[in-house]
């Protein structure tokens, strides 16, 4: 084993190694900076014996009271970002369906558009940044509240199972009730701070007023309600779902995908969460704390959360990929996703329009592809790491 | 075994269950005024009162709307029980006001005065009746209520609306809001009318050509399982040998090649592949040889033709959705596959059959396949959604008049009673896989036959 690994190839362990993470970092810094990579104002700009930075200063809104109209002033001198063009520039109709390197003017000058314009006369590139910087937004949101989701769930299930809590049947009555009402006057919007208040009560007396001591006592069956929730979500097709709850949203918006995405998508980090949990309990650390006298929450919190940490970043990057796939498709087939942003999926979908615009298929996807493989490559490395 | 299978038929319910409520609930969310989409194919905001007030409630009737929406209600005090006869574009307005100021009896009058009151003016004078509706029809909140009202003191003030808002505003009442009661409204409510027709297989009808739904679906579900089932057997025919192969070889440089590429196709998102060689392979606008596939667009079909016939003549449409399809499920299983032979063959009754001195095919068909296929099966319960989700984006991209086209075109022309029955469908048939997928796999693995 260990003499063949010396015949590898250089050039291809090279590739195998850095090329991911490069071009994750790549898709990351255009996210981060898209405004000084593509935007219609330029980055350093001379009028007169005025001195500008007109993107910086759009940024950090302090644009100039003067607010000199970009799109159409022509300044002396004038440093242009690499893609002079930004995903709200107004569409253009007379340059619609432009093959890559086609220019166009505008104040006196000519830009290119490197990889073509769409149906609208917008440039693709520019797009493309912005569209990486929307794409990266929904994945993390997604898989962030669905880790928040899951992975609570998870540990919960995990960590005390079926019949490790008990509660008095009068106070599991009482949470009842106490829920119920506080459902019921959310629902009918009667006070917003009271139901929180009662929802947290409810949480206090679940923690304070449960124990192990079983006698005349119900278990609280946290472990099968738990792989019951994980089973329903299991059984709708996702993606079915999210394209009709997204199609009667009244306002759509690219916040609301990722919620949804997020709401859908827990299962998995809740299932995994819980076998590394009951994997982690056997060892001898745990039960040393626990004898010590530590509370489980601190039991958890310290000893059992960073022992599982590496594998559920694992999780945590291939649902990122996935969340990434489902919000293109979304786009692509124009449904949930506000009309005016132009997303990779959205270009993509243009070229259902066009057969012969060739760049509006290519580009939009490889990125999405590029971004995909080298998330689930990173993943892969992570997951050979972590065991 | 039999217990089995009736424990897991006995734990299907209340997924069952919840399914049904998830999609009654869905069925009362879509945006738009229903009555007003029961009557005109356009759709016309809700404010602008066009239907009479007549029309409107043999429309809320026709649709049962206008009955309470489940068996038992916990509702607050002074929630009337005639709640579900008000207009339903006029429940916004009302919900607001029964939050506010709680009074049912001067509520209810206060209504009808402003219903009089603006259905003289929308005759008299229409620009200030659509900006005043706006405002008050729909979903108000007390903002809107009140900037109505003030437009209303600034233009007429001595008119009988404001007398009545006063009173309202008087006859406020106070803290009973906080004491929910518990109605029983019987079986003549909205889920279980919606239910009873689910049962007599009753959908309604398509607002888009007025058939009915359940004809709609079906055919277009014939398509796509037809899509999906030969995709599943193609791929699972090429992925099981080349998964048990890439796995005994595992240093064969070809099945490294084979290996990289399944690994760059499960990467690709499919909508991608599909449109690449939508674009690329159905035309010769890239060079001659590039006019492969036929080019989509067109489905042929008459009325009348059966489906074999429209199969027969729509079979070139189908090669490049069933393409893509195979491919991702091959890339998902054949890895699967792999890392399960790569578990068993270390294992001793491996060594046993090379000790015994067995060709390495014999190895592999005789022993590490049967051992190693068990998580093929449960595979089927991962595939299966994630195989008709795919099949959605294709037939939407190879216009293929399955249950994926239908879903968009039904979105996008606000036919909800075909959407909710799509999604009902494709849940209701992910759930039957999944029961399917564990009760093969305790049959194929008699291991488990002795733990129930």
């Amino acid at each position: 084993m260990k003499e063949e690994q010396n015949h590898v190839n250089p050039i291809f362990d090279f590739v195998t190694r850095w090329l991911p993470i490069s071009v994750l970092a790549i898709f990351f810094v255009a996210a981060l900076f898209a405004d000084f990579l593509a935007n219609d104002k330029p980055i350093y700009a001379k009028v007169g014996d005025n001195t500008y930075w007109p993107v910086w200063e759009s940024i950090i809104g302090e644009e100039n009271d003067m607010s000199i109209n970009w799109r159409i002033t022509d300044p002396d001198f004038a440093i242009y970002p690499i893609f002079p063009f930004s995903d709200h520039s107004s569409p253009n109709l007379s340059i619609r369906y432009k093959g890559p390197g086609t220019t166009s003017e505008r104040n006196g000058r000519r830009f290119t558009h490197w990889l073509g314009t769409d149906r609208l006369g917008r440039d693709v590139a520019a797009n493309m940044i912005y569209g990486c910087r929307k794409s990266l937004f929904v994945g993390f949101l997604a898989m962030i509240l669905a880790a928040v989701i899951g992975i609570t769930l998870g540990i919960v299930a995990g960590y005390w199972g079926d019949h490790k809590r008990y509660i008095h049947p009068m106070m599991a009555i009482l949470i009842l009730f106490l829920t119920a009402y506080a459902l019921f006057l959310l629902i009918n919007g009667l006070a917003y701070g009271l139901p929180l208040l009662l929802l947290f009560l409810v949480l206090f007396a679940l923690l304070q007023f449960t124990s192990s001591d079983h006698r005349g006592r119900w278990p609280l069956l946290l472990d099968s309600v738990t792989l019951r929730l994980i089973e329903v979500f299991n059984s709708v097709p996702g993606l079915l779902l999210l394209l009709v709850v997204g199609s009667m949203f009244s306002r759509p918006s690219l916040v609301g995908v990722a919620v949804l995405i997020g709401v859908l998508r827990w299962t998995r980090f809740a299932r995994f969460c819980r076998g590394e949990v009951l994997k982690a309990k056997e060892g001898e650390f745990i039960t040393a704390a626990q004898v010590a006298g530590q509370s489980d929450a601190s039991v958890i919190w310290r000893y059992l959360l960073p022992e599982i940490v590496g594998p559920l970043v694992v999780v945590f990057v291939f649902g990122v990929a996935s969340a990434i796939i489902l919000e293109s498709t979304l786009s692509f087939l124009g449904i949930g996703v506000p009309v005016e942003q132009i997303t990779w999926g959205s270009l993509l979908g243009q070229a259902k329009y066009n057969l012969n615009a060739w760049w509006l298929a290519v580009f939009p996807g490889l990125a999405i592809f590029l971004l995909i493989v080298s998330l689930n490559y990173f993943g892969d490395q992570m997951r050979g790491k972590a065991g | 075994m039999a217990f089995f299978i009736l424990r897991r038929l006995v734990w299907i319910l209340p997924t069952v269950l919840l399914v049904l409520v998830i999609t009654f609930v869905l069925t009362r969310m879509p945006p738009g005024d229903p009555i007003y989409q029961l009557y005109s194919s356009q759709d016309s905001p809700d404010s602008d009162l066009t239907l009479s007030e007549n029309q409107y409630n043999m429309g809320m009737k026709e649709l049962g709307l206008d009955r309470p929406l489940f068996y038992v209600e916990i509702v607050p005090f002074h929630h009337p029980d005639t709640l579900s006869k008000v207009p339903l574009r006029e429940r916004g307005l009302v919900h607001l006001l029964l939050r506010d100021y709680r009074n049912w009896d001067e509520i209810e009058s206060f209504r009808k005065t402003l219903k009089r009151y603006m259905t003289e003016m929308r005759s008299q004078s229409p620009e200030r009746f659509s900006t005043i509706a706006r405002l008050v029809y729909g979903k108000p909140i007390t903002k809107d209520l009140d900037l109505a009202i003030q437009t209303l003191v600034t233009d007429s003030p001595d008119s009988p609306i404001l007398q009545s808002y006063g009173d309202l505003q008087n006859s406020r009442l106070g803290l009973i809001r906080f004491l929910p009661t518990i109605k029983w409204r019987g079986s003549n409510n909205q889920f279980h009318n919606w239910l009873s027709n689910l049962f007599r297989l009753d959908f309604g009808i398509s607002r888009i050509d007025a058939r009915p739904v359940a004809t709609k679906v079906g055919e277009a579900l014939s398509w796509t399982l037809f899509i999906n089932i030969i995709s599943i057997l193609l791929a699972y025919l090429i992925s099981i040998p080349l998964g048990m192969y890439m796995g005994w070889y595992h240093r064969s440089r070809w099945l490294r090649a084979v290996r990289i590429f399944l690994y760059a196709i499960y990467a690709v998102p499919i909508f991608w592949l599909a449109t690449l060689l939508v674009v690329f392979f159905t035309t010769s606008e890239y060079g001659s040889w590039t006019n492969i596939f036929q080019s989509v667009g067109i489905w042929q079909a008459t009325t009348g033709d059966s489906f074999a016939d429209l199969l027969a003549q729509n079979a070139g449409q189908f090669v490049i959705p069933i393409l893509c399809l195979t491919l991702s499920i091959t890339a998902y299983v054949s890895r699967q596959v792999e890392s399960s032979v790569n578990e068993e063959k270390t294992k001793r009754y491996i060594l046993q059959t090379k000790a015994k001195g067995l060709g390495d095919h014999s190895i592999i068909w005789k022993h590490l396949f049967r051992n190693s296929s068990f998580p093929l099966i449960t595979l089927i319960s991962g595939i299966l959604p994630a195989s008709i989700s795919g099949s959605l984006v294709l037939e939407v991209i190879c216009n293929i008049p399955g249950m994926g086209r239908l879903l968009v075109d039904a979105i996008f022309g606000q036919d909800w009673s075909v959407v909710i029955l799509v999604v009902f469908i494709s849940s209701f048939l992910t759930i039957i896989g999944l029961l399917l997928s564990d009760i093969l796999y305790r049959i194929a693995d008699p291991r488990l036959q002795t733990e129930v």
